[in-house]
Protein backbone atom coordinates (compact mmCIF):
# COMPACT_ATOMS: atom_id res chain seq x y z
CA UNK A 1 0.00 0.00 0.00
CA UNK A 2 1.23 2.97 -1.21
CA UNK A 3 0.98 5.51 1.65
CA UNK A 4 2.87 8.67 1.15
CA UNK A 5 3.20 10.02 -2.63
CA UNK A 6 0.39 12.12 -3.08
CA UNK A 7 1.83 15.12 -4.47
CA UNK A 8 -0.20 18.29 -4.78
CA UNK A 9 -0.69 18.52 -8.42
CA UNK A 10 -4.08 18.16 -9.00
CA UNK A 11 -4.30 20.23 -12.01
CA UNK A 12 -2.06 18.12 -13.93
CA UNK A 13 -3.94 15.01 -13.63
CA UNK A 14 -6.50 13.90 -15.37
CA UNK A 15 -10.08 13.81 -13.73
CA UNK A 16 -11.32 10.36 -13.22
CA UNK A 17 -14.94 9.13 -14.27
CA UNK A 18 -18.13 10.95 -11.89
CA UNK A 19 -18.91 8.13 -9.74
CA UNK A 20 -15.75 6.01 -10.31
CA UNK A 21 -12.97 6.85 -8.21
CA UNK A 22 -9.49 5.16 -8.99
CA UNK A 23 -5.61 5.60 -8.11
CA UNK A 24 -3.10 7.00 -10.44
CA UNK A 25 0.57 7.13 -8.96
CA UNK A 26 -0.36 6.04 -5.57
CA UNK A 27 -2.80 8.84 -5.41
CA UNK A 28 -6.53 8.42 -4.85
CA UNK A 29 -8.30 10.59 -7.39
CA UNK A 30 -11.95 11.74 -6.60
CA UNK A 31 -14.71 13.21 -8.30
CA UNK A 32 -14.87 16.94 -7.56
CA UNK A 33 -18.43 15.97 -6.71
CA UNK A 34 -17.97 13.77 -4.16
CA UNK A 35 -15.60 16.32 -2.22
CA UNK A 36 -18.98 18.65 -1.64
CA UNK A 37 -20.72 16.03 0.08
CA UNK A 38 -17.86 16.46 2.80
CA UNK A 39 -19.87 19.14 4.61
CA UNK A 40 -17.15 18.74 7.82
CA UNK A 41 -14.84 21.88 5.56
CA UNK A 42 -18.08 24.23 4.90
CA UNK A 43 -19.90 26.14 6.81
CA UNK A 44 -23.47 25.03 5.89
CA UNK A 45 -25.05 21.82 5.50
CA UNK A 46 -25.62 19.92 2.14
CA UNK A 47 -28.04 21.14 -0.29
CA UNK A 48 -29.41 17.08 -0.69
CA UNK A 49 -28.32 13.39 0.19
CA UNK A 50 -25.28 12.18 -1.15
CA UNK A 51 -25.19 9.48 -4.19
CA UNK A 52 -24.70 5.46 -3.09
CA UNK A 53 -21.28 5.63 -4.42
CA UNK A 54 -19.70 8.64 -2.85
CA UNK A 55 -20.65 7.13 0.54
CA UNK A 56 -17.24 4.80 1.37
CA UNK A 57 -15.21 7.67 0.67
CA UNK A 58 -17.50 10.32 2.38
CA UNK A 59 -17.50 7.50 5.65
CA UNK A 60 -13.09 7.63 5.38
CA UNK A 61 -13.50 10.99 5.35
CA UNK A 62 -15.31 11.15 8.45
CA UNK A 63 -13.90 8.74 10.27
CA UNK A 64 -10.03 10.38 10.24
CA UNK A 65 -12.19 13.86 11.24
CA UNK A 66 -13.18 12.00 14.06
CA UNK A 67 -9.91 10.83 15.17
CA UNK A 68 -8.49 14.31 14.40
CA UNK A 69 -10.58 16.00 15.92
CA UNK A 70 -10.21 13.51 19.40
CA UNK A 71 -6.14 12.98 18.68
CA UNK A 72 -5.77 17.22 19.50
CA UNK A 73 -8.34 17.41 22.14
CA UNK A 74 -6.66 14.43 24.35
CA UNK A 75 -7.04 15.48 28.06
CA UNK A 76 -7.11 13.31 30.91
CA UNK A 77 -9.04 15.36 33.89
CA UNK A 78 -11.68 16.29 30.96
CA UNK A 79 -11.43 12.65 30.71
CA UNK A 80 -12.26 11.96 34.59
CA UNK A 81 -15.35 14.68 34.01
CA UNK A 82 -16.71 13.47 31.17
CA UNK A 83 -16.95 9.46 33.52
CA UNK A 84 -17.64 11.30 36.79
CA UNK A 85 -20.70 13.20 35.11
CA UNK A 86 -22.38 10.38 33.46
CA UNK A 87 -21.64 8.25 36.72
CA UNK A 88 -23.55 11.22 38.69
CA UNK A 89 -26.59 10.82 36.05
CA UNK A 90 -27.04 7.17 36.85
CA UNK A 91 -26.70 7.56 40.50
CA UNK A 92 -29.26 10.29 40.28
CA UNK A 93 -31.73 7.85 38.05
CA UNK A 94 -35.16 7.42 40.20
CA UNK A 95 -34.40 3.77 40.65
CA UNK A 96 -30.68 4.33 42.23
CA UNK A 97 -32.00 7.70 44.23
CA UNK A 98 -34.87 5.17 45.59
CA UNK A 99 -32.82 2.19 46.56
CA UNK A 100 -30.31 4.88 48.19
CA UNK A 101 -32.80 7.48 49.84
CA UNK A 102 -32.84 5.92 53.16
CA UNK A 103 -29.31 6.12 53.29
CA UNK A 104 -28.28 9.63 51.74
CA UNK A 105 -30.76 10.99 54.62
CA UNK A 106 -28.67 9.09 57.29
CA UNK A 107 -25.12 10.14 55.97
CA UNK A 108 -26.58 13.69 55.28
CA UNK A 109 -27.58 14.31 58.88
CA UNK A 110 -24.16 12.68 59.76
CA UNK A 111 -21.80 14.76 57.72
CA UNK A 112 -23.79 17.74 58.41
CA UNK A 113 -23.57 17.24 62.62
CA UNK A 114 -19.96 16.13 61.46
CA UNK A 115 -17.88 18.33 59.08
CA UNK A 116 -20.60 21.22 58.16
CA UNK A 117 -22.53 21.99 54.98
CA UNK A 118 -19.77 22.03 52.17
CA UNK A 119 -18.88 18.28 53.24
CA UNK A 120 -21.96 17.00 52.03
CA UNK A 121 -21.08 17.69 47.96
CA UNK A 122 -21.31 15.21 46.06
CA UNK A 123 -18.60 12.48 45.67
CA UNK A 124 -18.58 12.82 41.94
CA UNK A 125 -17.53 16.83 41.39
CA UNK A 126 -14.01 16.28 40.22
CA UNK A 127 -11.00 17.46 42.25
CA UNK A 128 -10.21 21.06 42.38
CA UNK A 129 -6.88 20.59 40.49
CA UNK A 130 -7.92 18.67 37.96
CA UNK A 131 -11.08 21.31 37.18
CA UNK A 132 -8.40 24.11 37.19
CA UNK A 133 -5.92 21.94 34.82
CA UNK A 134 -8.76 21.93 32.13
CA UNK A 135 -9.31 25.83 32.54
CA UNK A 136 -5.48 25.90 31.62
CA UNK A 137 -5.64 23.74 28.66
CA UNK A 138 -9.04 25.40 27.62
CA UNK A 139 -6.84 29.11 27.58
CA UNK A 140 -3.84 27.84 26.19
CA UNK A 141 -5.15 27.38 23.21
CA UNK A 142 -3.94 29.75 20.76
CA UNK A 143 -7.29 31.50 20.72
CA UNK A 144 -7.91 35.34 21.67
CA UNK A 145 -10.47 35.35 24.46
CA UNK A 146 -12.54 38.35 25.63
CA UNK A 147 -13.51 39.22 29.23
CA UNK A 148 -15.31 41.93 30.87
CA UNK A 149 -12.92 43.07 33.46
CA UNK A 150 -14.33 45.56 36.71
CA UNK A 151 -11.96 46.90 39.35
CA UNK A 152 -13.38 48.13 42.37
CA UNK A 153 -11.03 49.76 44.64
CA UNK A 154 -11.86 50.56 48.73
CA UNK A 155 -10.14 52.53 50.74
CA UNK A 156 -8.87 50.89 54.01
CA UNK A 157 -12.46 51.42 55.41
CA UNK A 158 -13.90 49.43 53.08
CA UNK A 159 -15.51 52.50 51.26
CA UNK A 160 -15.35 52.31 47.69
CA UNK A 161 -13.19 55.22 45.90
CA UNK A 162 -13.47 54.11 42.29
CA UNK A 163 -14.53 52.22 40.25
CA UNK A 164 -13.32 51.16 36.22
CA UNK A 165 -14.76 48.66 33.73
CA UNK A 166 -12.87 47.68 30.73
CA UNK A 167 -12.58 44.91 27.87
CA UNK A 168 -9.80 42.61 28.22
CA UNK A 169 -8.75 40.68 25.06
CA UNK A 170 -6.29 37.78 26.21
CA UNK A 171 -4.18 34.96 24.57
CA UNK A 172 -1.41 32.98 25.93
CA UNK A 173 2.00 34.06 25.80
CA UNK A 174 1.62 37.51 28.12
CA UNK A 175 -0.49 38.89 24.75
CA UNK A 176 -3.08 41.23 26.13
CA UNK A 177 -4.91 44.14 25.03
CA UNK A 178 -7.50 46.22 27.80
CA UNK A 179 -9.40 48.79 26.82
CA UNK A 180 -11.78 51.67 29.03
CA UNK A 181 -11.64 55.00 30.50
CA UNK A 182 -9.48 55.69 32.93
CA UNK A 183 -9.11 58.39 35.88
CA UNK A 184 -7.05 57.92 39.28
CA UNK A 185 -5.33 60.99 40.91
CA UNK A 186 -7.56 63.14 40.18
CA UNK A 187 -6.10 63.02 36.51
CA UNK A 188 -8.58 62.01 33.71
CA UNK A 189 -7.10 59.79 31.19
CA UNK A 190 -10.94 59.50 29.17
CA UNK A 191 -10.16 56.40 26.67
CA UNK A 192 -6.72 54.21 27.71
CA UNK A 193 -5.31 50.98 26.50
CA UNK A 194 -2.90 49.02 28.07
CA UNK A 195 -1.33 45.75 25.83
CA UNK A 196 1.31 43.56 25.92
CA UNK A 197 2.78 41.80 22.66
CA UNK A 198 4.35 39.32 25.21
CA UNK A 199 7.53 40.80 25.25
CA UNK A 200 6.17 45.26 25.52
CA UNK A 201 4.04 46.37 27.73
CA UNK A 202 2.62 49.68 26.78
CA UNK A 203 0.20 52.25 27.26
CA UNK A 204 -1.61 54.86 25.67
CA UNK A 205 -4.21 57.60 27.40
CA UNK A 206 -4.70 61.29 27.01
CA UNK A 207 -6.16 60.95 22.81
CA UNK A 208 -1.99 59.94 22.84
CA UNK A 209 -0.96 62.66 24.88
CA UNK A 210 -0.02 60.06 27.07
CA UNK A 211 2.37 56.99 26.51
CA UNK A 212 4.40 54.16 27.88
CA UNK A 213 6.27 51.25 26.64
CA UNK A 214 8.47 49.19 28.69
CA UNK A 215 9.32 45.74 28.47
CA UNK A 216 7.15 43.46 30.17
CA UNK A 217 10.18 41.79 32.72
CA UNK A 218 10.25 45.19 33.86
CA UNK A 219 6.73 45.68 34.19
CA UNK A 220 6.36 46.34 37.64
CA UNK A 221 8.05 49.95 37.21
CA UNK A 222 5.41 50.43 34.55
CA UNK A 223 2.77 48.90 37.36
CA UNK A 224 4.04 51.67 39.57
CA UNK A 225 2.57 54.55 37.02
CA UNK A 226 -1.04 53.35 37.14
CA UNK A 227 -1.27 53.96 40.91
CA UNK A 228 -2.49 49.89 41.66
CA UNK A 229 -5.63 50.97 39.75
CA UNK A 230 -4.85 47.57 37.70
CA UNK A 231 -2.42 44.78 38.57
CA UNK A 232 -1.33 43.73 34.52
CA UNK A 233 -0.53 39.87 36.54
CA UNK A 234 -4.82 39.98 36.18
CA UNK A 235 -4.45 40.33 32.31
CA UNK A 236 -2.55 37.54 31.25
CA UNK A 237 -5.73 35.23 32.10
CA UNK A 238 -3.71 32.24 31.08
CA UNK A 239 -0.88 32.52 33.46
CA UNK A 240 -3.05 33.97 36.68
CA UNK A 241 -5.10 30.48 36.30
CA UNK A 242 -1.90 28.78 35.45
CA UNK A 243 -0.06 30.17 38.92
CA UNK A 244 -3.50 29.54 40.91
CA UNK A 245 -2.70 25.49 42.24
CA UNK A 246 0.81 27.42 43.44
CA UNK A 247 -0.53 30.25 44.79
CA UNK A 248 -3.54 28.88 46.48
CA UNK A 249 -5.49 26.17 48.01
CA UNK A 250 -7.83 25.17 46.12
CA UNK A 251 -11.28 23.14 46.14
CA UNK A 252 -14.51 22.72 44.15
CA UNK A 253 -16.99 23.75 46.39
CA UNK A 254 -20.67 23.52 44.03
CA UNK A 255 -21.81 22.17 40.65
CA UNK A 256 -24.19 25.33 39.96
CA UNK A 257 -26.16 26.29 36.42
CA UNK A 258 -24.83 29.01 34.61
CA UNK A 259 -27.00 31.47 32.91
CA UNK A 260 -27.52 29.53 29.99
CA UNK A 261 -28.25 26.37 32.34
CA UNK A 262 -24.99 25.10 31.76
CA UNK A 263 -23.53 22.91 34.82
CA UNK A 264 -20.38 25.04 35.95
CA UNK A 265 -18.02 24.09 38.72
CA UNK A 266 -17.58 26.93 41.19
CA UNK A 267 -13.99 26.78 42.62
CA UNK A 268 -12.50 28.66 45.61
CA UNK A 269 -8.78 29.82 45.65
CA UNK A 270 -7.03 31.17 49.14
CA UNK A 271 -3.88 32.45 49.26
CA UNK A 272 -1.15 30.25 50.52
CA UNK A 273 0.82 32.80 52.26
CA UNK A 274 -0.02 35.06 55.00
CA UNK A 275 1.72 38.08 54.91
CA UNK A 276 0.51 40.88 54.23
CA UNK A 277 2.76 41.79 50.67
CA UNK A 278 0.39 39.10 49.37
CA UNK A 279 -1.81 40.45 47.20
CA UNK A 280 -4.11 38.23 46.17
CA UNK A 281 -5.96 37.02 49.31
CA UNK A 282 -9.15 35.02 48.11
CA UNK A 283 -10.22 34.15 44.60
CA UNK A 284 -13.33 32.04 43.12
CA UNK A 285 -13.61 31.01 39.69
CA UNK A 286 -16.45 29.53 37.54
CA UNK A 287 -15.78 26.78 34.76
CA UNK A 288 -18.11 25.19 31.96
CA UNK A 289 -18.54 21.47 33.21
CA UNK A 290 -18.16 20.31 29.35
CA UNK A 291 -15.79 22.75 28.04
CA UNK A 292 -13.50 23.38 31.24
CA UNK A 293 -13.35 26.92 29.88
CA UNK A 294 -13.16 29.88 32.72
CA UNK A 295 -16.34 31.69 32.52
CA UNK A 296 -15.62 33.98 35.82
CA UNK A 297 -13.15 34.61 37.90
CA UNK A 298 -13.37 37.27 41.05
CA UNK A 299 -10.50 38.38 42.67
CA UNK A 300 -10.00 39.77 46.20
CA UNK A 301 -6.65 41.31 47.13
CA UNK A 302 -5.48 43.95 49.32
CA UNK A 303 -2.65 46.16 49.27
CA UNK A 304 -1.51 49.02 52.00
CA UNK A 305 -4.60 50.79 53.14
CA UNK A 306 -6.70 49.36 50.24
CA UNK A 307 -8.64 45.93 49.01
CA UNK A 308 -9.68 46.16 45.63
CA UNK A 309 -12.01 43.37 43.65
CA UNK A 310 -10.96 42.53 39.87
CA UNK A 311 -13.95 40.14 38.28
CA UNK A 312 -12.97 38.99 35.04
CA UNK A 313 -16.48 37.78 33.09
CA UNK A 314 -15.56 35.89 30.09
CA UNK A 315 -17.21 37.09 26.86
CA UNK A 316 -16.87 34.34 24.27
CA UNK A 317 -13.65 34.22 21.44
CA UNK A 318 -12.35 37.16 19.41
CA UNK A 319 -12.72 36.32 15.80
CA UNK A 320 -9.22 35.70 14.50
CA UNK A 321 -7.44 38.52 13.19
CA UNK A 322 -9.21 40.79 15.30
CA UNK A 323 -6.80 40.61 18.29
CA UNK A 324 -3.53 43.14 17.78
CA UNK A 325 -1.54 43.15 21.04
CA UNK A 326 1.12 45.14 19.59
CA UNK A 327 2.29 49.00 20.01
CA UNK A 328 0.16 51.17 18.01
CA UNK A 329 2.50 53.69 17.42
CA UNK B 1 -19.44 -7.68 40.28
CA UNK B 2 -22.31 -4.82 40.51
CA UNK B 3 -23.65 -3.72 37.22
CA UNK B 4 -22.94 -0.41 37.94
CA UNK B 5 -19.01 -1.29 38.45
CA UNK B 6 -19.14 -3.49 35.32
CA UNK B 7 -20.64 -0.33 33.68
CA UNK B 8 -17.79 1.83 35.21
CA UNK B 9 -15.35 -0.72 33.30
CA UNK B 10 -16.78 -0.84 29.80
CA UNK B 11 -17.39 2.81 29.99
CA UNK B 12 -13.40 3.92 30.80
CA UNK B 13 -12.33 1.12 28.07
CA UNK B 14 -14.76 3.09 25.38
CA UNK B 15 -15.56 6.55 26.03
CA UNK B 16 -12.63 8.01 24.22
CA UNK B 17 -13.81 6.03 20.98
CA UNK B 18 -17.59 6.96 21.21
CA UNK B 19 -16.50 10.34 21.64
CA UNK B 20 -14.38 10.63 18.55
CA UNK B 21 -17.49 9.01 16.47
CA UNK B 22 -19.23 11.40 17.34
CA UNK B 23 -16.79 14.03 16.84
CA UNK B 24 -17.07 12.76 13.59
CA UNK B 25 -20.70 14.07 12.87
CA UNK B 26 -21.38 16.89 15.05
CA UNK B 27 -19.67 19.74 14.71
CA UNK B 28 -19.79 21.38 18.10
CA UNK B 29 -17.54 19.62 20.28
CA UNK B 30 -20.23 20.48 23.24
CA UNK B 31 -22.89 18.95 21.64
CA UNK B 32 -20.58 15.88 21.15
CA UNK B 33 -19.87 16.06 24.80
CA UNK B 34 -23.67 16.34 25.39
CA UNK B 35 -24.27 13.38 23.45
CA UNK B 36 -21.86 11.05 24.28
CA UNK B 37 -22.95 11.56 28.14
CA UNK B 38 -26.88 10.61 26.74
CA UNK B 39 -25.22 7.90 25.12
CA UNK B 40 -23.94 6.20 28.09
CA UNK B 41 -26.72 6.90 29.99
CA UNK B 42 -28.96 5.26 27.42
CA UNK B 43 -26.59 2.00 27.24
CA UNK B 44 -27.05 2.02 32.00
CA UNK B 45 -30.79 1.96 31.07
CA UNK B 46 -31.16 -0.77 28.19
CA UNK B 47 -27.60 -2.89 29.46
CA UNK B 48 -29.92 -5.78 30.55
CA UNK B 49 -30.13 -5.88 26.06
CA UNK B 50 -26.80 -5.62 25.75
CA UNK B 51 -25.37 -9.50 25.05
CA UNK B 52 -22.19 -9.95 26.92
CA UNK B 53 -20.43 -12.24 24.43
CA UNK B 54 -20.73 -9.38 21.49
CA UNK B 55 -18.05 -6.36 22.22
CA UNK B 56 -19.37 -3.28 24.00
CA UNK B 57 -17.65 -0.82 21.59
CA UNK B 58 -20.01 -1.21 18.67
CA UNK B 59 -23.36 -1.62 20.85
CA UNK B 60 -22.67 1.98 22.07
CA UNK B 61 -21.60 2.98 18.80
CA UNK B 62 -25.28 1.87 17.82
CA UNK B 63 -26.50 3.96 20.72
CA UNK B 64 -24.70 6.97 19.81
CA UNK B 65 -25.80 6.41 16.13
CA UNK B 66 -29.41 6.45 16.62
CA UNK B 67 -28.78 9.68 18.88
CA UNK B 68 -26.75 11.19 16.31
CA UNK B 69 -29.96 10.40 13.55
CA UNK B 70 -32.53 11.92 16.67
CA UNK B 71 -30.27 15.02 16.87
CA UNK B 72 -30.03 15.79 13.13
CA UNK B 73 -33.65 15.38 13.04
CA UNK B 74 -34.34 18.09 16.28
CA UNK B 75 -31.82 20.37 15.18
CA UNK B 76 -31.24 20.45 11.63
CA UNK B 77 -28.35 19.89 9.36
CA UNK B 78 -26.30 22.50 10.39
CA UNK B 79 -25.53 21.02 13.75
CA UNK B 80 -24.87 17.73 12.40
CA UNK B 81 -22.52 16.70 9.59
CA UNK B 82 -24.23 14.73 6.72
CA UNK B 83 -25.40 11.26 8.13
CA UNK B 84 -27.58 8.43 7.38
CA UNK B 85 -27.69 5.18 8.53
CA UNK B 86 -25.80 3.73 6.01
CA UNK B 87 -22.95 6.39 6.32
CA UNK B 88 -22.68 6.03 10.25
CA UNK B 89 -22.83 2.20 9.80
CA UNK B 90 -19.48 2.56 7.46
CA UNK B 91 -17.88 5.29 9.99
CA UNK B 92 -18.66 2.59 12.56
CA UNK B 93 -16.45 0.03 10.27
CA UNK B 94 -13.65 2.37 10.28
CA UNK B 95 -13.75 2.73 13.82
CA UNK B 96 -14.21 -1.26 13.80
CA UNK B 97 -11.00 -1.32 12.25
CA UNK B 98 -9.11 1.16 14.17
CA UNK B 99 -10.10 -0.77 17.20
CA UNK B 100 -8.40 -4.02 15.81
CA UNK B 101 -4.66 -1.96 15.60
CA UNK B 102 -2.82 -3.20 18.66
CA UNK B 103 -2.90 -1.05 21.43
CA UNK B 104 -4.28 -1.35 25.10
CA UNK B 105 -6.15 1.92 24.91
CA UNK B 106 -8.15 4.01 22.42
CA UNK B 107 -4.77 6.47 23.50
CA UNK B 108 -2.53 4.26 22.36
CA UNK B 109 -4.12 3.58 19.12
CA UNK B 110 -3.71 7.26 18.72
CA UNK B 111 -0.25 6.85 19.09
CA UNK B 112 -0.42 4.92 15.40
CA UNK B 113 -1.95 8.53 14.22
CA UNK B 114 0.34 10.22 15.35
CA UNK B 115 2.60 7.94 13.88
CA UNK B 116 1.11 8.65 10.01
CA UNK B 117 1.02 12.17 11.07
CA UNK B 118 4.77 12.27 11.90
CA UNK B 119 5.11 10.58 7.94
CA UNK B 120 2.44 13.38 6.23
CA UNK B 121 4.46 15.79 4.14
CA UNK B 122 3.83 19.20 2.44
CA UNK B 123 0.63 21.47 2.17
CA UNK B 124 -1.65 18.86 3.30
CA UNK B 125 0.21 18.24 6.65
CA UNK B 126 0.58 21.79 7.19
CA UNK B 127 -3.35 22.13 6.32
CA UNK B 128 -4.05 19.13 8.66
CA UNK B 129 -1.92 20.65 11.64
CA UNK B 130 -3.61 24.39 11.03
CA UNK B 131 -7.28 22.99 10.74
CA UNK B 132 -7.02 20.63 13.63
CA UNK B 133 -4.52 21.45 15.61
CA UNK B 134 -4.68 25.30 15.91
CA UNK B 135 -8.29 25.25 15.09
CA UNK B 136 -8.38 27.44 11.45
CA UNK B 137 -11.21 27.63 9.50
CA UNK B 138 -10.38 26.47 5.47
CA UNK B 139 -10.06 30.56 5.04
CA UNK B 140 -7.71 31.45 7.47
CA UNK B 141 -5.63 28.64 6.22
CA UNK B 142 -6.03 29.86 2.95
CA UNK B 143 -4.60 33.40 3.58
CA UNK B 144 -1.73 31.87 6.12
CA UNK B 145 -0.28 29.63 3.04
CA UNK B 146 -1.61 31.45 0.21
CA UNK B 147 -3.81 29.71 -1.58
CA UNK B 148 -7.28 29.14 -2.78
CA UNK B 149 -10.13 28.46 -0.68
CA UNK B 150 -10.77 24.78 -2.52
CA UNK B 151 -7.09 23.61 -2.69
CA UNK B 152 -7.22 24.03 1.34
CA UNK B 153 -10.08 21.37 1.05
CA UNK B 154 -8.51 19.55 -1.20
CA UNK B 155 -4.91 18.96 0.85
CA UNK B 156 -7.32 18.41 3.54
CA UNK B 157 -9.39 15.74 2.28
CA UNK B 158 -6.38 14.22 0.84
CA UNK B 159 -4.50 14.23 4.06
CA UNK B 160 -7.27 12.71 5.77
CA UNK B 161 -7.60 10.15 2.54
CA UNK B 162 -3.48 9.35 3.01
CA UNK B 163 -3.82 9.28 7.37
CA UNK B 164 -6.99 6.72 6.34
CA UNK B 165 -4.60 4.24 4.49
CA UNK B 166 -1.45 4.64 6.64
CA UNK B 167 -3.26 3.57 9.47
CA UNK B 168 -5.42 0.62 7.39
CA UNK B 169 -1.30 -0.79 6.86
CA UNK B 170 -1.00 -0.80 10.62
CA UNK B 171 -4.13 -3.23 11.33
CA UNK B 172 -2.53 -6.41 11.36
CA UNK B 173 -2.95 -8.42 7.92
CA UNK B 174 -4.54 -11.33 8.83
CA UNK B 175 -7.25 -9.31 10.05
CA UNK B 176 -7.43 -6.93 7.00
CA UNK B 177 -10.95 -8.49 5.61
Amino acid sequence: MSQHDERDDDGALPRPEEGNPRRERGRELVPDAWRAYDDTLADDPLPGDAPAEAKDWLADQRTMHGLLRALHSQDAAAREGRIAAVLARIDAEPAAAARRRWFAVAAAALLLATFGFWALLPASLPTASAAVERAVQALARDVAQRFHVEVVRAGASGRERARHEFELVTSPGGRFRLDGRLEFGGLQFGEFTLGSDGAEVWALGGNGAFRLASPLADKDRLQQRFGDVIDLGYLDVHALVRRLPEDCELRVVAREAGADGRPQLRIEAESKRDDVRARLRSAWLLCDEATGMVTRIEIDAVGEGFSRRFVLQHLGEQPAGLAAFGRPW
Amino acid sequence: MQPRDLFEILMREHIDSVRAFLLSSLRDAVAAEDVLQETFLVAWRILDRYDRKLPFGPWVRGIAAKLLLNHRRKLGRSRVHYCDEEVLGRIDDGFRAFARIPADTFDESLDALRDCMARLTGPQRESIVLHYEHGLHCKQIAERLGIGFEAVKKHLQRGRAQLHRCLQGKIPTEDVA
